[in-house]
């Protein structure tokens, strides 16, 4: 609980995240005066995440920090998971900002609001955050500095490029890509298993609002991510001292 | 002196119980939730009855789309699915129209209620899907016969506004 509340309070009093608060008060106030859909107030909330979510335990490894801590008896999955807490917390709260600045707006600008619609991305959004902030916590605790982050977006970037590869080869008729193209249209599970990956360590926002099987994917992925974190963590040795 | 209690490190390490639990829960929760479909196309797309349907456009100033339709008709439900199952333009027909759905009965039932004929009648329907775009006092704006894909139909909705 004190580690929850002390990463809570270390965002809250950062200028850092009040300035992102603010900028993400006048964006969907502005959006929804404007009647933009709400679905489409939540696309920086990626980016908060990857920010607020780039702190978790990688860096301390670095700072000597997580010694510190380690040395007091302190579970180290509990450590874990509390401040993978701590961070998701914090970055809901900025979710909440922006559904009610979004809803403020459309109060201002006399647009039409749909609650549910609405309310259907930011659950969404929160659950993405979940998913973004768990890959970060898995990351980080196999590597040191800000290097989680790095894994997160280099491996966002390679399964996009191999599913687009992939897709562009099975197209393939002449020259020699025709062979591979071939054995992939023959073989349509490689594709299937790639884009399967893809969805379900990155997925899209849904389809249909509240869709209970996209819920339940990132609510489960999220989950995996975090027991992995902790397996990983339990049993890997924290340096003495900083780098 | 009391001998000073020491902290267990191999506890420090051990994994919380209810962490392997929850995952096992959820995996199970969402092997279970697959096998069920996802709740149906028409909770996207607000149907108005049809009785309601003019004093609803005379007061939202919305136009009234009519989807003609029945159970039989394969383009009929493939149009649900890409349409209307599609959350960017059920809210796009929902914000910019009145929603109607008149379902032809005749093969099921043998007839149709007067309200269902008497639509059919008055915008002359021979096929299905057909959708007509009118305003409240039936005067038809425009018509849209068959199904040939969501672009098309996107298509057709912005050139009805």
């Amino acid at each position: 609980m004190v580690v929850i509340t002390e990463t809570l309070r270390r965002h809250f009093v950062h200028l850092g995240y009040v300035a992102a608060l603010l900028l993400l008060i006048i964006i969907p106030m502005t959006m929804g005066a404007l009647g933009v859909p709400a679905s489409q107030d939540y696309g920086l909330m990626s980016l908060f995440a990857l920010i607020a979510g780039c702190q978790l335990i990688g860096p301390e490894f670095s700072s000597g920090t997580l010694q510190l801590v380690l040395s007091k008896p302190v579970g180290r999955s509990s450590y874990l998971l509390s401040r993978f807490t701590g961070v998701v917390l914090s970055i809901w709260v900025a979710v909440l900002v922006v559904f009610g600045s979004s809803y403020a707006g459309s109060l201002i600008g006399k647009a039409p609001f749909e609650p549910r619609v609405a309310l259907s991305a930011a659950t969404a959004a929160a659950l993405q955050i979940l998913l973004t902030c768990a890959l970060l916590t898995l990351f980080g605790s196999m590597s040191r500095s800000y290097a989680n982050v790095a894994m997160y977006i280099g491996s966002s970037i390679l399964i996009s490029m191999i599913a687009g590869v992939l897709m562009m080869v099975k197209n393939a008729t002449n020259g020699e890509l025709a062979a591979m193209g071939r054995f992939l249209r023959e073989h349509p599970s490689i594709i299937r298993a790639v884009q399967t990956f893809k969805d379900n360590v990155f997925p899209e926002p849904p389809q249909l609002p509240f869709d209970r099987n996209w819920i339940l994917m990132v609510a489960c992925n999220a989950s995996i991510a975090l027991l992995l974190a902790c397996i990983i963590f339990r049993s890997r040795e924290v340096p003495y001292g900083a780098d | 002196m009391a001998p000073t209690e020491l902290f267990d490190r191999s506890r420090q390490r051990a994994l919380p119980l209810w962490l392997p639990l929850v995952v096992a829960a959820l995996i199970v929760a969402r092997i279970v939730s697959s096998r069920f479909a996802v709740r149906s196309a028409e909770d996207l797309v607000r149907w108005t009855p049809i009785r309601q349907a003019r004093a609803m456009s005379a007061a939202t100033h919305k136009p009234i789309l009519y989807e003609f339709s029945a159970e039989w008709c394969g383009p009929c439900h493939e149009l649900e699915k890409e349409v209307f199952f599609d959350q960017k333009m059920a809210a796009s027909i929902n914000d910019r129209f009145i929603a109607v759905k008149v379902v032809d009965r005749r093969q099921e039932e043998g007839r149709n209620s007067p309200d269902v004929d008497g639509l059919q009648k008055q915008f002359a329907v021979r096929a299905f899907p057909t959708v007509v775009v009118a305003q409240p006092d039936g005067e038809e704006l425009r018509r849209l016969t068959g199904f040939r894909g969501a672009p098309q139909f996107a298509a057709f909705l912005n050139g009805a506004r």
